[in-house]
């Protein structure tokens, strides 16, 4: 159907907003505008009327006897009266209709009121059809009918009232009178057309302007970005500069003095030093890790398996490799699931991992104290499912202005957080990819100084037979497999851990004491010598790779020695021959790095060790056996499965994370009044929510704790943290 | 705050109001001034050629009477349209009227009078003669008393128009008494006077004319009524 409104310029209500606001602001201003010109003819026109009777008829006679021409006097007052509504109207109500059809009238009197004062000279009446044509400046078609009807009504009272003045002859008069209408509305026709194509034009340049002003805005926006993202690139060069560059500066200088000074330096030092360059030489890798990755990303070239896996798994891999820097940083790392735990998910597993490794790696990067802890459960709806993971950390938190910014490459929430602990700003950039990939999300809430939660969500795909918890082996080692610390215990073994490397002393050491093992740690060959001839170990872990004396020196010297326990190796040469070597200087078994925990507990595992030293288990490893005979899983004793309930239980699983944290802290402040307190509230809340297990460490916590003794808190506070790690609902 | 008054819609309804209805009293007003004129019926006018007259008669045709006043700025419109009869009568041959314009000044009139723009005018007319008739002697003896009037009179000397020949005081144009004029001239047989108001000034004043002239003050203040004053 023809749009008659859009074909004569009308408003269509098709039209945006946008569109209309700036059509009504062209046509205000042509309004406003010819309103001023209008008022100016007006007074122009006053003026000129009692110039032109003052010219024409200034006077009127009575034989010798003048006076003034009654003309001058209906210029004077007539034109007067004309021209005062019009100039009034334009001042204090300019643009409106209501001027339009003032002025539109008030012209066309004007018009009759000058050929009147003119002794109705044919060239006056010029006037009418100009002042027409000039009406048409308004663009607007509605000003006609009156203006028009005004001269037709001239005409048609004077023939009424006045009928001998209308043109002497009757019938001809007439035909004349109708001609003159015709000639206006002849007029109005061609002026008509005029003001629609006018207005037609009007329309199609608001609507140009409209997509131009968009365009520009767009336009705007994307040279702001531009420049925004350039400053921002700008900045992260200027980082990723200083970033590269203290590394760099660590490598090269570290070599130079070793290069210079060897043969002063000595072995501690030189360890010093070479430690200091691979650490270097790991960060610096990381960095261009991640920058590669983020260019893959950007690129769309991240490719994004999907095969079954098990998040249960990649979950505990995280926190198996994390822990070590949480435990370093004195915070808590732990997990639980909220919901059953699938064995497998579709997903990328290696990206999987990558996504939490950054994320969990950043809430305890910027958890100073407190905890860090990963929530996970299944969410599934009719049509899919998705693995919902939260890692909730008690860090230094994030603003809610940077919110979105940290999302963004090259940024991170403050200028001087990169100062203060480092990184690219690229991590949660590539984090939110890698969740957008995974066909999922990336999330966060925040409260400055309080903490931060990460959200993730994944696509899980097929979910395949759900593992019932109570076959879950979550408990303090829960981040290496469950059958393989089931079946591989290691509490009654004493271990010798040698390595250079304090991390990995450390790590190493976690894990053996996870399964229950006793650890001494040894940071070269000469000390593990020393220390394996003096003290005797079911096994030594003996890392080839040493300063002042390697693994290979000191097997070789334990043996000749006569040393009789395992000698396992550890290197990073993943080289075949390798193996041969070490067993060459004496080693029993071989294990590369990284270790992977699995490995080393069907390792240790396989050994068929027996215990060197049966006196050497100290009561806390009894403690600990006593602990195996408890399942390893514990589930609330109430039904969880009321939807009630299970919020209550879950509500207990967050509180009591704070608490047990709260309770560490109390223990390492000597604060024994906050540690009697907390432990009072377990007792208290843990029975009522079904975890009875913890009533009676609480309850020996608590007794301990009031008469101040320090020591003897440790045991149940110990006892509750490990208790800790075990519930889920 | 409240609105000022004088920013209120009801304010300017009441002003548009008020203001359209001054504008139509006053184009009333001027339609009503432009449009009177004075009647010339029954003021007397002589239907013969008047025996005392001091103008001349054209013996063989008619004889076109245009009285008017030397400074009256309406009468210029009567000229112009006695030149567009004149334009119709040139194609008569043997019956050419004879056009007179007669200027009623005043007894002490100056320089002013005679040489006003309007004498100027006629003064060009094509066979047309400009006679001075002090203190307007003569208008009074045609009972002429608005600058503008004009008499026919046929060859016998009988009154076939009298009046005016615009349409409105001041008007150009064609109009009814000068549309008369133009048919008695092509058919002078015509024993009906026809007339048409007048539009001008008063060639005289009331106190001018002498106590034996015909022409009696209460007939010229009863038509001042009808337009005859500006």
């Amino acid at each position: 159907m023809i749009d008659l409104r859009a074909m004569f310029g009308l408003e269509s209500t098709t039209l945006s907003a946008s569109v209309k606001e700036k059509l009504a602001k062209h046509y205000k201003t042509i309004h406003v505008s010819t309103d001023q010109m209008f008022a100016a003819l007006m007074l122009l026109q006053w003026v000129g009327g009692v110039a032109l009777a003052l010219f024409i008829t200034p006077l009127t006679w009575i034989g010798a006897e003048s006076q003034l021409h009654p003309h001058v006097m209906m210029a004077v007052l007539g034109g007067g009266l004309l021209a005062a509504m019009p100039v009034l109207m334009t001042i204090f109500r300019p643009g409106t209709l209501a001027t339009r059809m003032v002025i539109a009238c008030s012209q066309v009197l004007f018009s009759s009121l000058l050929i009147h004062l003119s002794g109705g000279r044919i060239e006056t009446h010029f006037h009418v059809f100009g002042s027409l044509a000039f009406l048409a400046a308004y663009r607007d078609p509605r000003l006609f009918p009156p203006a028009t009807l005004i001269v037709a009504a001239d005409h048609l009272v004077r023939g009424v009232w006045w009928p001998q003045s209308v043109f002497g002859i009757v019938t001809a008069s007439e035909w004349r009178w109708l001609e003159h209408a015709a000639w206006v509305l002849f007029e109005n026709a061609f002026l008509l057309i005029i003001i629609m194509q006018s207005r037609k034009i009007m329309l199609e340049l608001a609507i140009h302007t409209d997509r131009l002003e968009q365009r520009e805005s767009e336009l705007e926006n994307a040279i702001q970005e531009a420049d925004r993202a350039n400053r921002t690139k700008s900045k992260f060069l200027a980082n990723m500069s200083h970033e590269i560059r203290t590394p760099l500066n660590g490598i090269l200088g570290f070599t130079e003095v070793l290069i210079r000074d060897r043969q002063n330096i000595d072995d501690e030092e030189m360890e010093e030093h070479l430690h200091t360059i691979r650490r270097s030489g790991k960060h610096l890798l990381t960095l261009i890790n991640d920058v590669l990755d983020l260019s893959k990303i950007e690129a769309g070239q991240m490719s994004i398996q999907s095969v079954l896996c098990s998040p249960h798994q990649i979950i505990s891999d995280t926190v198996s490799v994390l822990r070590v820097t949480a435990a370093e940083k004195g915070i808590n790392l732990d997990y639980r699931w909220d919901s059953p735990v699938p064995d497998t998910i579709k997903t990328d597993p290696y990206r999987l991992k990558q996504l939490l490794l950054n994320i969990v790696g950043n809430a305890v990067k910027f958890t100073d104290q407190g905890s860090v802890l990963i929530v996970s459960r299944i969410v599934e709806t009719d049509s899919n499912a998705n693995l919902h993971m939260e890692v909730r950390d008690t860090g230094i938190g994030i603003a809610q202005d940077k919110l979105d910014a940290i999302f963004k490459p090259f940024v991170q929430a403050d200028d001087s957080v990169t100062r203060k602990y480092g990184g690219t700003g690229l991590g949660l950039a590539i984090s939110k990819k890698i969740a957008e990939a995974l066909g999922g999300n990336l999330t966060v809430v925040s409260r400055l100084g309080q903490g931060t939660v990460f959200s993730i969500d994944i696509a899980a795909g097929e979910i395949s037979h759900p593992v019932e918890e109570r076959e879950l082996q979550h408990h303090p080692g829960a981040d290496i497999k469950g059958k393989t610390t089931q079946s591989h215990d290691l509490h009654h073994l004493s271990i010798l851990v040698v390595d250079d490397g304090d991390t990995n002393r450390k790590l190493l050491r976690l894990l053996l004491e996870r399964g229950g093992a006793k650890v001494r740690l040894a940071e070269n060959g000469e000390v593990a010598v020393e220390l394996a001839l003096q003290v005797p170990f079911d096994a030594i872990l003996m890392d080839m790779q040493m300063p002042v004396m390697d693994g290979y020196s000191a097997t070789t010297r334990l043996r000749e020695r006569g040393y009789q326990g395992e000698i396992i190796a550890l290197t990073a040469h993943a080289m075949s021959g390798d193996r041969e070597k070490c067993m060459q200087a004496g080693c029993s078994g071989y294990l590369s790095k990284p270790v992977d925990a699995d490995e080393l507990y069907r390792l240790l595992g396989n050994l068929n060790l027996k215990p060197q030293d049966s006196t050497s288990k100290s009561s806390s490893v009894e403690h600990r056996e006593s602990e195996r005979s408890e399942p390893a899983v514990i589930h609330s004793v109430l039904p969880t499965n009321d939807d009630e309930i299970r919020e209550i239980v879950l509500e207990f699983l967050d509180t009591l994370e704070n608490k047990v944290v709260e309770m560490q802290l109390a223990w390492d402040a000597g604060d024994m009044d906050a540690l009697s307190q907390l432990a009072h509230w377990l007792k208290g809340s843990a029975g009522t929510v079904g975890f009875n297990c913890f009533t009676a460490p609480a309850s020996e916590l608590e007794k301990v704790a009031k008469v101040g003794d320090t020591f003897q808190a440790s045991g149940p506070l110990k006892t509750i943290c490990d208790l800790k790690r075990r519930v889920v609902l | 705050m409240p609105q000022p008054f004088f920013q209120t819609k009801l304010f300017w309804n009441v002003l548009l109001a008020t203001w359209g209805l001054f504008a139509s009293a006053g184009w009333f007003w001027v339609m009503q001034y432009s449009l009177t004129g004075t009647v010339t019926v029954g003021l007397d006018v002589p239907t013969r050629w008047p025996e005392g007259s001091t103008l001349e008669k054209n013996p063989t045709g008619p004889t076109i009477l245009m009285f008017v006043h030397p400074r009256c700025p309406c009468s210029i419109a009567s000229l112009r349209e006695l030149e567009r009869v004149q334009a119709a009568a040139s194609s008569l041959k043997d019956r050419q009227p004879k056009w007179l314009i007669i200027a009623a000044v005043p007894s002490n009139a100056d320089s002013k009078w005679r040489e006003s723009r309007l004498l100027s005018q006629a003064k060009v007319l094509p066979n047309t003669e400009v006679v001075w008739d002090l203190a307007g002697v003569e208008a009074q003896r045609y009972k002429a008393i608005t600058s503008g009037d004009v008499r026919f009179y046929n060859e016998h000397g009988q009154l076939l128009f009298s009046g005016g020949i615009t349409t409105s005081r001041g008007h150009e144009g064609a109009s009814k008494g000068g549309d008369q004029l133009i048919a008695l001239l092509s058919d002078g047989n015509r024993s009906m006077v026809t007339t048409a108001p007048v539009f001008g000034c008063q060639l005289y004043q009331i106190s001018d004319v002498a106590p034996n002239q015909s022409l009696k003050a209460h007939e010229v203040a009863s038509k001042h009524e009808e337009g005859l004053n500006p």
